[in-house]
């Protein structure tokens, strides 16, 4: 596997015809592209510039899984320290139960929630499937950043998932993306703070770093935290095309134990936090 | 912020991919292997220089009791609450402490399971009996079980005692050959766990099985094969305790059992194959059975009182409205060659108000609602 980030980092750090690219405008960041503009990739997120102002924001893979939209709406610029700043609103909506009440391919019911197969025969039974009921979650949050070519970006945001039928379906436990996807309906919310620092460093080379928090609501024995890092590069192959890639880091309460020495040859169980890493990749087009 | 989408694509893309340190699902290594050995916080005094010793093999159900789980096709449960499970448990440990045996086997218990709200099962009964010390043999390891929403496993077998257990191993047994690649990646390890145990100055090998239910391959039939080979060439005095998932060789009913849906409603998955009496012979052969196959009778009601299972729990009906009850006989235990049980004491523990063999020992539980499995018990007499 190392073999693959180096692979990896190879290819983003080569010269060549993107050498000639016009510099981008940041993603990730509180400055928004004109009227008109757009981008999207196989798993960034479709964005389209209504206005100067406004950018709605929807992933077309995860959308028919998880409907959701955004939408940013820039709200202030500035200047600090001799560098210009921009201030955004985020207000997104997403019905995050959708996965879990669809087979495939519009969801994973049977995989990640009970089919209830028995509750369908329509036999009276004394225990009823746990399905989840339908809910929607609406998010607000904000965003700023520092700087232009060189940015530093502070954002926060909370979802609340609001049950509109049946029950609140029994935490996943599971992966930290997966885990955060759903949390506003089986944690009740999900709070986020990060930080993003982003940087030009050729016209054809953006690194970016970024460290997240978040937290949920507080459901079974699990900690309600997770922590997740990114380091990524952004590789712009022509002025409409781009490559990214980079490696993000979760560390979260999945559950996980490790048998410790106890004295004598015994052991007892011990609670430990997961850490997982995935390669992230993906191709990018703008216009 | 690393927005949902990239979140959901991280998933996607992280799952083909992933390099956490936790593995999707854990291998059982095969051959044999060192398992873990716990002790009770508090040690209780163990009778000293017994002349036999009370001996109990169940499977628990992992603290699910008579809830009705999706592969019963009966219900639809995937997850049970930290309450259920504790007042599960605590109905069991009531009979542990009733039956009070001085080495028990233990079937499907779980160690971290999040079906089972991630209580620690041994941990439990080590605090709440007078049992001291156990063996873990995990058969299912993995991190998260993308079917039905199951999650997170850790389960297995056990062997508990009073006596100081000094050593224990797993031996693997084969896995299945009839399923995909997907499927047998987040499946059971099956294997035989073994444990020495010191009572006194006597070194006793105890093992305990549970043997596979649904395969379609013969898988069943070579693991049974496989466990007498290995307790047939244990040297010493020796316990063998388990689920082996097979009927006595004298069953009279061998198929249409009252908890076995007559319409499939959760897939082929966990449609039960033919049963394979036979392979059990040489057991009762070659071993002492706590219960010798001329007790096991030759009319259906004899058979009846030693039967140990039922996937239908007697407050829920069949498709024909008649009640779950115990309707054939899985679970056994077996003694060393030359060694001998006390047959006034051996019996199958299926309900409350039942006298226990010849004991005068009337049954305060009810191993009825307490698991889909009863308990097998007697007093195997030291050599």
């Amino acid at each position: 596997m190392r073999g693959l980030w180096w692979g990896l980092w190879a290819l983003a750090a080569l010269p060549g015809v993107a050498g000639a690219a016009p510099a981008r405008p940041p993603r990730e960041s509180a400055w928004l592209a004109p009227a008109g503009s757009g981008s999207v990739g196989v798993f960034n997120p479709l964005r389209w510039a209504l206005t100067d102002a406004l950018t709605l924001e929807a992933h077309p893979l995860a959308f028919f899984a998880a409907p959701h939209v955004g939408l940013d709406w820039q709200v202030a610029q500035g200047e600090l320290g001799g560098r210009a700043w921009a201030a955004t609103a985020r207000f997104g909506l997403s019905v995050p139960s959708w996965a879990l009440r669809f087979g495939l391919p519009f969801g994973a019911r049977g995989y990640l929630s009970p089919t209830c197969a028995v509750a369908d025969t329509g036999e009276a039974r004394a225990d009823t499937c746990a399905e989840a009921g339908w809910a929607i979650a609406p998010s607000v949050g904000g965003r700023w950043t520092w700087g232009r070519e060189g940015l530093l970006t502070v954002d926060g945001d909370l979802a609340v998932g609001l049950l509109l039928t049946g029950e609140r379906p029994a935490s996943l436990d599971t992966y930290a993306p997966l885990q955060l996807a759903v949390a506003p309906l089986t944690h009740t919310w999900r709070a986020h703070v990060g930080v993003r620092t982003e940087h030009a460093v050729r016209p054809w080379l953006r690194l970016a770093a970024e460290v997240d928090l978040y937290r949920v609501g507080d459901v079974g024995p699990l900690s309600p935290w997770t922590v997740s890092g990114w380091l990524g590069v952004d590789w712009p192959l022509t002025p409409g095309f781009a490559l990214t890639s980079g490696v993000i880091w979760f560390n979260s309460d999945q559950g996980a134990i490790d048998l410790v020495a106890d004295g004598g040859g015994f052991v007892r169980v011990e609670r430990v936090r997961s850490n997982d890493v995935y390669p992230t990749l993906d191709a990018l087009w703008t216009w | 912020m690393v927005s949902v989408c990239r979140l959901i694509c991280c998933a996607g893309l992280g799952l083909a991919s992933l390099t956490g340190c936790e593995p999707l699902a854990r291998a059982v290594p095969r051959g044999t292997h060192a398992a873990p050995r716990f002790k009770a916080a508090t040690l209780m005094p163990a009778p000293p220089d017994p002349d036999g010793l009370r001996v109990m093999a169940w499977n628990i159900k992992y603290g699910a009791a008579r809830l009705p789980f999706w592969f019963d096709c009966w219900g639809d449960r995937v997850q049970m609450t930290r309450a259920e499970v504790e007042a599960n448990l605590a109905g069991a440990v009531a009979l542990i402490r009733e039956a009070d045996p001085d080495v028990l086997m233990v079937e499907e218990i779980e160690l971290n399971s999040r079906r089972s709200a991630y209580v620690d099962m041994v941990r439990h009964l080590l605090a709440n009996t007078d049992l001291n010390y156990a063996a873990y043999f995990r058969t299912w390891d993995s991190r998260y079980i993308p079917s039905e929403g199951l999650g997170r496993m850790d389960l297995g077998n056990a062997i508990f005692s009073k006596y100081p257990i000094v050593a224990a191993d797993s031996i693997a047994q084969a896995d299945r050959t009839d399923q995909d690649l997907v499927t047998a990646t987040f499946y059971i390890h099956r294997s035989i766990g073994r444990a020495v145990i010191e009572v006194g100055d006597q070194p006793v090998t105890a093992f305990v099985v549970h043997t596979e239910a649904y395969d379609e391959d013969g898988t069943k039939q070579a693991q049974i094969e496989q466990i007498h080979e290995v307790v047939q060439a244990t040297e010493g005095p020796w316990l063998l305790g388990g689920d082996f998932n097979e009927l006595p060789p004298t069953a009279l009913k061998t198929q249409d059992f009252l908890d076995e849906r007559t319409e499939p409603v959760c897939g082929e998955d966990f449609e039960q194959p033919p049963y394979t009496p036979a392979v059990m012979a040489p057991f009762f052969a070659d071993f002492a059975p706590w219960i010798e196959l001329a007790r096991f009778g030759d009319t259906p009601a004899a058979q009846a009182r030693l039967f140990t299972h039922s996937v239908l729990g007697p407050d829920e009906v069949n498709e024909a409205g008649v009640a779950g009850d115990w309707n054939r006989t899985l679970d056994y235990l077996f003694a060393s060659p030359g060694t001998a049980w006390d047959p006034a004491t051996t019996d199958v523990l299926q309900r409350a108000g039942q006298p226990v063999a010849q004991t005068g020992w009337v049954l305060e539980a009810d191993p009825l609602r307490l698991s889909d499995h009863a308990p097998v018990f007697g007093v195997w007499r030291l050599p």
